[in-house]
């Protein structure tokens, strides 16, 4: 499904932020990545979104490059940013109609998924209000919704569960499973290493945009605990 | 340990035209592109004031004819004040209240009056800058022709900070009072836009009747005094303080200048969180019931985020659809009252010339002056990431916010056009021309405006005043615009014995192969620099 091959990205001054990076998320996947702060997690999310620009590597899904055709390669992925930065113009609504639109999604599927989700998140009350009244909760739920409703082959997420009510983070985590047994993939960053050891199948730990350790789940933890093999690789890599 | 004060007002200043930016960067070619914009600004600056000082020499060669060179100084303040109050007023609101790090400086321990002091003497300093171009000019004017003492230099130089004060409050005054109104009715931004439009034709047809009085060229002196006694008094004292060197007067000036300064200061920090609050409060319904919904193209539905964007922002529709009103404002005019009249009215000698010759041009200047495109990439702000991972064309993007620029120019365009040209009894290939060329125009500005932005883009700022008046894209596409309008202007002017005709053809031309270059770079360089925003 999405293939990372060799991607290197670096910001001015020369460091290297992500450093020949390899990853492959499969169908079916709910891969988490790991690593501390500043360790390239959001830029390696951002490139594979398409909100960066890279010169070293590639990024594919489904053998789609995002270099060659960055359209087809976009239709396929929906992106959860860290922070909810969304139109604050609009209100819920017109939001998720501008992305319906975006992605050509037909009426009836639009009008049945919008109502779905809304319902689940229990926001469809405020969808007529502008965004800009929303909590950040809310926004996070509403660019949920957003991801949720062109049914994308990969869903890529940095920190997706910041903000979320305990309950909306229940939902999605089951929406997440149900995703994947229709044979989509999830690609995620989060830094609440229980929610990863309980929701992923696969992990990819990262330190100073190098992969460190990555695969099964049960390969790279054994018997431990994820936050035990993550503290200690993070220790033999200083 | 430094004040707050000077704390808060050195972060602001250090924000202001990116100048930590152009000292702190390590990339030399972001530390060139930062330094041009500076130099342009400066270069800006010195064109302004050789106009004003033209300006000011003028008048004062009327003043000398009648014996009035006394009232040069203070004409020109109370032009500053306007001034300050014109640039004022739509962006006080959002420098003072609602400012995105609203919620970082109020949690700081600092008094509120700290950070409303330093916010009042950031617009203080913006406005320094229009002050020193009218006044300096003015003051060698008028050092020139009198040869005034020693005294008139120091109480010149003095009163020249304290002169935006209070234009500036009242300015504050009515943005707040119109966000304030505004912010009570369900569509705040279109009350908004409304009262601000009301606002400005208002002043406009108030300055209309002010002229309209005729004035005893003997006694203007004492009619100038005697109204500006009853408008402005500190006027009075700055005239007294400056004129007649009386210390009391400039005491006075001074005391009372930032006495309603501090006082100002003192209530609003009073009221600033439950003002803010009020303004922050939005509709919330939160009775939405999922109904039919509608479903566009992409380019339609990019198309209307664009338009609901550009009327979410009264500051924007203000700042890029001021050229458009104010033309059919003139084409109006010229409807009722004829040339000469609105010649007269606006203070340009030679309308009916200019129109005759040149008309199409003429509605072309309004046009130039009416550009949403050139910080359209840059209000994307933080919001940038959404379109840029949609699977669009990037061109997509690009066509609808060069068609809000379109919307917003062609129809007044067409409009205007027809008045003028049944007003002036155009013949055919003259009525064509006030289609063509205007709209050629319109394409060139939508399209120039959008390359300069992203040449020039700014997704870091932090209250959206910064990106629509004071940002490096905006400026340069004016001079751009402008440009475009000076070049064939001065060709018709200078080469009479061509016909003017045929220089418009020409222009028309050489604008749509410039709109022709621009399109293809924007499909294919522009692409690839929106993807590396």
């Amino acid at each position: 499904m999405l293939k990372i091959i060799n991607f290197s990205k670096s910001y001015k001054g020369n460091k290297k932020a992500v450093d020949n990076l390899n990853i492959e998320v499969e169908s079916g996947d709910i891969y988490g990545f790991i690593g501390h702060n500043g360790a390239g997690k959001t830029t390696t999310m951002r490139a594979v979104a398409g909100a960066l620009d890279f010169e070293e590597g590639e990024i594919k899904i489904n053998n789609v490059s995002i270099k060659d055709n960055p359209v087809l390669y976009k239709s396929m992925l929906a992106y959860i940013p860290d922070n909810p930065d969304i139109y604050d113009y609009l209100t819920g609504i017109q939001y998720l109609n501008f992305i319906g639109d975006i992605f050509k999604i037909n009426k009836d599927e639009r009008e049945k998924l919008i109502k779905k989700y809304a319902d689940l998140f229990e926001i469809t009350a405020n969808l007529g209000d502008l965004i800009s009244s929303y909590s950040h909760g809310m926004k996070q739920k509403l660019t949920v919704i957003s991801a949720l409703i062109h049914k994308p082959k990969l869903l890529i997420m940095d920190e997706p569960f910041v903000g979320l009510d305990p309950k909306a983070s229940h939902t999605f985590k089951t929406i997440m499973n149900e995703m994947c047994e229709n044979g989509s993939a999830i690609f995620f960053s989060t830094h609440v290493l229980d929610v990863a050891e309980k929701l992923c199948n696969k992990v990819a730990i990262i330190r100073n945009g190098k992969l460190i350790a990555s695969g099964d789940i049960n390969n790279v933890i054994g018997n431990k605990s994820l936050e035990d093999v993550f503290l200690e690789l993070i220790e033999n890599e200083k | 340990m430094k004040n707050n004060l000077i704390l808060l007002l050195k972060i602001q200043i250090l924000y202001l035209f990116g100048i930590n930016k152009a000292i702190k960067t390590n990339d030399k070619k972001e530390k060139l592109k930062l330094w041009s914009l500076i130099i342009l600004f400066v270069f800006s600056g010195i064109m302004l004031l050789g106009v004003s000082f033209m300006y000011s020499y003028n008048m004062s060669t009327a003043f000398e004819m009648f014996g009035m060179m006394e009232l040069l100084p203070v004409i020109m303040m109370v032009a500053t004040c306007l001034t300050t109050i014109f640039t004022t007023i739509y962006k006080a609101s959002g420098i003072l209240f609602g400012f995105k790090d609203y919620d970082l400086l109020m949690a700081l321990p600092v008094k509120t009056s700290e950070i409303i002091g330093s916010r009042i003497i950031m617009i203080n300093i913006i406005n320094i800058f229009f002050t020193l171009i009218i006044m300096i000019p003015a003051g060698i004017v008028y050092s020139i022709k009198v040869s005034p003492e020693f005294s008139f230099y120091v109480f010149y130089i003095i009163t020249l900070f304290f002169i935006p004060l209070v234009p500036i409050i009242l300015a504050s005054i009515i943005g707040y009072i119109i966000s304030f109104i505004s912010s009570k009715f369900k569509h705040t931004n279109i009350v908004n836009l409304i009262l601000s439009m009301a606002l400005i034709i208002g002043i406009m047809v108030m300055s209309y009747y002010s002229n309209s009085v005729e004035f005893d060229l003997i006694n203007i002196k004492s009619i100038v005094m005697t109204k500006l006694k009853l408008y402005y008094p500190l006027a009075i004292f700055y005239h007294d303080a400056v004129i007649n060197y009386n210390i009391i007067s400039l005491l006075l000036f001074v005391i009372i200048s930032a006495g309603i300064f501090i006082l100002f200061v003192l209530i609003i920090a009073h009221k600033f969180k439950s003002i803010n609050s009020s303004l922050a409060s939005s509709n919330i319904n939160s009775n939405y019931k999922l109904g039919e919904l509608k479903k566009s193209s992409q380019f339609i539905s990019l198309y209307k985020k664009e338009m609901k964007r550009y009327f979410s922002s009264t500051l924007y529709v203000l700042n890029t659809a001021f050229g458009v009103i104010f033309m059919t404002f003139i084409s109006i005019g010229i409807l009722v009252y004829g040339i000469d009249k609105m010649g007269s009215l606006l203070e340009i000698p030679n309308l009916n010339d200019m129109i005759n010759k040149f008309a199409p041009i003429v509605l072309s200047v309004f046009i130039v002056m009416s550009c949403t495109s050139c910080c359209s990439i840059s209000l994307e702000g933080k919001n940038v990431w959404l379109p840029r991972t949609l699977p669009i064309n990037v061109l997509k993007i690009f066509l609808s916010k060069i068609a809000v620029n379109l919307t917003v120019l062609i129809p007044p365009i067409i409009i205007n056009s027809i008045f003028l040209s049944s007003i002036l009894s155009f013949n055919i290939v003259e009525t064509f021309f006030m289609f063509i060329v205007p709209i050629n125009y319109a394409f060139f500005i939508s399209i120039s405006g959008l390359v300069i932005n992203l040449k020039l883009p700014n997704l870091q700022w932090v209250s959206e005043v910064t990106v629509i008046k004071q940002s490096a894209s905006v400026l340069v596409t004016m001079i751009v615009g402008l440009l475009s309008i000076a070049i064939p202007i001065v060709l018709i002017l200078k080469l009479p014995e061509i016909n003017a005709n045929l220089l418009i053809i020409c222009t028309t031309f050489v604008i749509a192969l410039i709109n022709l270059i621009l399109y293809k770079y924007l499909s294919t360089v522009g692409v690839k620099i929106f993807n590396k925003l």
